[in-house]
């Protein structure tokens, strides 16, 4: 939930982030906030996420250009200086937070024995490393991201809910 | 001051204040703003409380640091947040079916 302390820095924008103000599905307290966000970040992981729609969407579908149309104007808006890319010691990094993550969590409400569970938490992962390394908060509604707060105490996050 | 994560890694704490305006001016400097010589003379005066307060964030009082950091975080910002507001529900009318492609 966005508290009433306000971000203290720069601010990365999660993938979901784009999904809900897209589709007009996200609290107006996100919106509130975009509008006043003057530098915005994001992560590699989410630019390969947002660029799926446009490998994934069933192609014959009647609204299928309307929607990478919007992905692509969205893509074409992220300033390629703003987008934090790991090198290879953030992605180590990130398979071993994503491990530990998955490890505190496995075994109750979640199993992780798809292999589409494992990648969007390595992403998640990801997109934390680099974060913290560049003092970044980022702003989600992904539940996992309190994981690597736990894991990473300097990782600032807004929630969004 | 550091602290150990679960993992055993030692993590260093950070002064955010000081990275978000080094960061600023790392993006400053890969856009190419400060590779010029310093030959910009700047002379204003300005209310004590309002340099005061930047220069906290900065970690300096240095005016001249400042002033630059200032600058920096100025020329790097970006319209990405209020653009993306200003496309809220843009794709509200688009099926659900199809949106649901999207997260599997």
């Amino acid at each position: 939930m966005l508290g009433s302390t306000g971000p203290l820095g720069p601010l990365l924008l999660d993938t979901n982030v784009f999904v809900n103000a897209l589709t007009g599905r996200g609290p107006r307290i996100l919106q509130t906030l975009l509008v006043n966000l003057p530098q915005t970040f994001v992560s590699a992981a989410t630019i390969a996420e947002l660029s799926w729609t446009r490998g994934r969407l069933d192609p014959d579908h009647p609204q299928t250009a309307k929607v990478i149309t919007t992905i692509n104007e969205t893509l074409a808006r992220i300033d390629p200086a703003k987008i934090l890319t790991p090198t290879a010691d953030q992605w180590r990094l990130a398979g071993e937070r994503a491990g530990a993550a998955v490890r505190a969590v496995a075994g109750g409400t979640r199993s992780f024995k798809i292999a589409a569970e494992r990648h969007e938490m390595l992403n998640d992962a990801l997109t934390a490393v680099v974060a913290s390394d560049a003092a970044i908060g980022i702003v989600t509604q992904d539940a996992d991201f309190d994981l690597f707060m736990q894991i990473d105490p300097a990782l600032e996050v807004l929630f969004y809910a | 001051m550091s602290v150990t994560d679960p993992a055993g890694v030692i993590q260093p704490r950070r002064n955010r204040r000081k990275i978000a305006s080094s960061l600023a001016l790392q993006m400053a400097s890969a856009a190419g703003l400060t590779k010029e010589a310093k030959t910009k003379h700047l002379n204003a005066k300005v209310q004590p409380a309002l340099f005061a307060a930047a220069a906290r964030r900065v970690g300096s009082t240095s005016p001249a640091v400042v002033i630059e950091a200032a600058l920096a975080a100025l020329a790097t910002q970006d319209d990405l947040g209020p653009w993306l507001a200003g496309q809220w529900g843009i794709l509200a009318d688009v099926d659900p079916d199809l949106l649901g492609q999207i997260e599997a």
